[in-house]
């Protein structure tokens, strides 16, 4: 195996457009696995939104679009969020113009936006309805085939006191 | 028989060559990770510095049979 670096540093974004040719490419990193991907629409209030992946004839494209599917099991990742960057840092609320290349987070600790206030410490996270938002498992849709769609568990020491809040999670599927 | 392919969407979706050719730590990742990726994406991902591209032999040894309590 060789050692590259990635494009750029998780949680930065660029609208520059040399990094096509990394598309869906897979990298892994000490604070997690990620893809590089680019946004088909514009994305505001991006950091900590979660993705869902756009298909073509049944396969991956590198293209996403937020998630607005309740227990979608078609997650692309989650935005991470950033400090610093050269293309710019990605913030809570930063605006990603459609075509921006980023990498999604798809395991490991991560922040993401709680759609409402039923995420409590430990609370099982499934996608919601509200774009790019993260809900409660068992108060949101209480059914098997949610299961499907648990993305994680929140880590957060105290609920979520409002819609777009950051919360702290692990990004895991049950093993 | 349930078998781990059908248990992980993940191992499912991927060659079982390119499983078994995965790094102890690949394969629990491959497992947890949320979204589509393959064991192939993790072959071929681009590891950055201080990511092991190696197993390492005591958590290989400790995973096939734990140490005593």
């Amino acid at each position: 195996m060789t050692y590259y670096q990635p494009p750029m540093k998780a949680g930065e974004y660029t609208t520059g457009t040399t990094e096509t040719a990394d598309l869906k490419k897979t990298y892994r990193l000490p604070s997690g696995v990620y893809r590089w991907v680019t946004n088909d629409s514009a994305i505001t209030n991006a950091g900590g939104k979660l993705l869902s992946h756009v298909f073509t004839a049944g396969a991956i494209t590198g293209h996403v679009i937020e998630c607005a599917t309740a227990s979608d099991y078609d997650i692309a990742g989650v935005i991470p969020i950033g400090t610093s960057g050269q293309g710019g840092a990605i913030a809570l609320t930063t605006t990603l113009a459609a075509g921006s290349y980023f990498l999604a987070q798809v395991n490991g600790s991560a922040q993401v936006q709680a759609a409402n206030t039923t995420v409590t410490l430990g609370a099982p996270l499934i996608s919601t309805t509200t774009s790019g938002g993260v809900g409660s498992l068992v108060t949101t849709v209480d059914a098997a085939a949610a299961l499907l769609g648990y993305i994680g568990y929140a880590t957060n020491t105290a609920a979520a006191t409002a819609a777009g809040q950051l919360i702290t999670c692990v990004l895991s599927k049950v093993a | 028989m349930l078998r781990e392919a059908d248990l992980f969407p993940n191992i499912g979706r991927s060659n079982p060559t390119h499983v078994r050719d995965l790094l102890l730590q690949d394969r629990v990742y491959l497992r947890m990770i949320v979204g589509h990726i393959t064991a192939h994406d993790l072959l071929t991902a681009v590891r950055g510095p201080g990511v092991a591209t190696v197993d390492d032999p005591d958590e290989v040894q400790d995973a096939a049979c734990p140490p005593k309590a």
